[in-house]
């Protein structure tokens, strides 16, 4: 029997189909709770700038950054605050 | 139900460290958690957080394990000493390029354990590592003289060692720490721990890798090869899944109430693990000189939406302080074998105490069931005799779980939880003569109730209302709820 951990059960993980699942729940967010196109696409635009942002993922929270943008609510973990 | 403690009957001492953490290089614990450097501009004492430090203070954490967990056993420990820009920096590829700096290492995690007040427990490296690398750093660590690794230590700023009592010796070396067999794992302990030397007045407690939740068979034939003047201690690791499902675990805080009740299953069967290991151990150390360790237990989940799967960040509802009192209760009444507990982990990753975000900090539930448990630390057992046994209708699980302790000055703690999410329980105590009667409670609306960065807390410490009459008390644990007493 293989026995698991946290190092090999993150190893069996499927990366693609896991940023597709984030694709597809970005798309489907509910739209009373999302932020306007614009305020999200400025957001990312700043991330992009950002030397905390790498593949897509912010090292300051551990969020991808297109998920925690598209939050009305939420803002930039770092301090202080981007956006 | 009726219970009666007779406070003079102590069974065996509750070691504060039963009450321990565990602090890994993984995910938001340390990095941005703990330590966010220097030159910050979240308050901070020599780069750690004054929020997070203040808030474990608290609940007066005993011990805090480090540096791993997986990571212990490909640490190595000469990459975080010395000048900080001149560390070796590593990129893990792995889901997002997060750079490991080593800004944090052995200087920083003494500071850490200062800053604290608590024991630190250092867990070493024997999957990767040597036997001179780890006796080099118990030397670096504890040694007070002319050697090697304490000039090296002067040079790096630090004249005086510290003091180090608890030291692992690999960890999960049945997995992620080598994968070994428990005949070659115990060969190799006994070796490693020959070089782990007690210099300058320190005593190493070493600990010995034990089994993985139910493997019997690792306890057996480690002990048969390892004795008790080899290791002071063994660990066992065990995680609450809800599902069961390692590949879908359940979220952390969206779950109906049949997921919610196979939680409570899970969590419970860490007792029957604990009792069998101990026949194990009763059988190859009949004088009890070997204690067990829980270092690595927790409710385990999904990660957040929307986060890295490799941080193993998770929220935390009012199951998880049902969950926590649960163990806890567990752990004091087998406090005659189980010496320390370490819960995975401290801040950010998988049941913490603490979540952060930016600035921003709360407490989960469990901090204030840790922190409703504190008179428990310290404290000696005492045996709470019950007269009937209650389950939750048609779940076949135990509705109530408890501890009592006495302290130094004869007050007594009993700690009671509730899991049915339906059924008050009406309690009857009967400790003697009582003066006095203090209640505190944790309960929420819902179950899936949690502490929301930038909202009020829904799930918190509360007075309580217990009653005396005819010198007993008289107490109504609601459904879904921790109560604690301190009886005087």
């Amino acid at each position: 029997m293989k026995i698991k951990c946290k190092k090999c059960l993150l190893a069996e993980l499927d990366k693609d189909e896991y940023i597709e699942n984030l694709i597809k729940y970005i798309e489907n967010f509910p739209s009373d709770k999302k932020a306007d196109k614009i305020t999200y696409e400025n957001r990312l635009e700043i991330c992009k700038q950002c030397d905390n942002l790498t593949d897509g993922m912010c090292s300051l929270c551990g969020c991808f950054v297109e998920l925690r943008a598209i939050k009305k609510n939420m803002y930039c973990p770092d301090v202080p605050k981007k956006w | 139900m009726k219970f009666k403690i007779d406070k003079s009957k102590k069974l065996s001492h509750i070691n504060p460290e039963i009450y321990g953490h565990f602090s890994e290089h993984l995910g938001r614990c340390i990095y941005n958690g703990i330590y966010v450097g220097e030159n910050s501009l979240i308050p901070n004492t020599n780069g750690m957080r004054n929020d997070v430090v203040e808030a474990l203070k608290e609940i007066k954490i005993p011990v805090l394990r480090w540096p791993g967990g997986c990571f212990a056993d490909e640490y190595h420990w000469k990459d975080g000493i010395g000048e900080k820009s001149k560390r070796k920096k590593m990129i893990n590829t792995h889901w997002g390029g997060v750079v490991e700096d080593n800004s944090f290492g052995t200087h920083e995690f003494f500071e850490l354990c200062e800053q604290l007040g608590c024991e630190p427990y250092v867990a070493g490296n024997l999957g990767s590592g040597t036997v001179q690398e780890l006796a080099e750093w118990v030397e670096y660590m504890t040694f007070d003289g002319v050697s090697p690794m304490a000039d090296l230590r002067k040079k790096n700023g630090r004249e005086k060692p510290w003091k180090l009592k608890y030291l692992g010796i690999g960890n999960e070396n049945w997995g992620c720490g080598g994968n070994m067999r428990p005949e070659y794992y115990a060969d190799e302990y006994r070796r490693y721990q020959t070089y782990c030397r007690n210099f300058s007045g320190n005593e190493l407690y070493k600990v010995a890798c034990g089994p993985n939740a139910d493997d019997y068979n690792w306890t057996d034939t480690l002990l048969s090869i390892v004795k008790n003047w080899h290791t002071r201690a063994i660990s066992l690791h065990y995680y609450t899944v809800p599902t069961g499902d390692w590949s879908h675990k359940g979220s952390a805080t969206s779950f109906d109430d049949n997921e919610y009740y196979n939680t409570i299953k899970s969590t419970l069967f860490m007792e029957e693990i604990i009792k069998n290991h101990v026949k194990i151990m009763d059988k190859h150390d009949p004088e009890n000189k070997i204690g067990l360790i829980v270092d690595e237990w927790g409710c385990w989940y999904d990660v957040e939406e929307g986060t890295n799967p490799g941080f193993l960040y998770q929220q935390n509802s009012m199951r998880d302080a049902i969950v926590s009192a649960i163990n806890l209760n567990i752990f004091n009444n087998h406090s005659d074998r189980v010496v320390m507990a370490n819960l995975a982990q401290v801040v950010n990753v998988l049941q913490s105490v603490i979540l952060t975000d930016g600035e921003n900090m709360v407490k989960t539930p469990t901090y204030y069931v840790f922190k409703m448990f504190l008179p428990h630390q310290n404290s000696d057992l005492v045996e709470v005799e019950c007269n009937e046994e209650k389950y939750v209708s048609e779940k076949h699980i135990p509705k109530i779980s408890k501890s009592a302790s006495v302290d130094s000055e004869g007050k007594v703690c009993v700690t009671i939880s509730n899991c049915s999410l339906d059924e008050s329980e009406k309690i009857e105590i009967d400790v003697g003569n009582v003066k006095s009667v203090c209640a505190k409670i944790i309960n929420a609306n819902n179950v899936t109730d949690f502490n929301e960065f930038g909202e009020d807390e829904k799930v918190t410490l509360k007075d309580y209302v217990a009653e005396i009459v005819d010198g007993k008390i008289f107490v109504e644990i609601p459904p879904c709820s921790v109560v604690s007493l301190e009886i005087i």
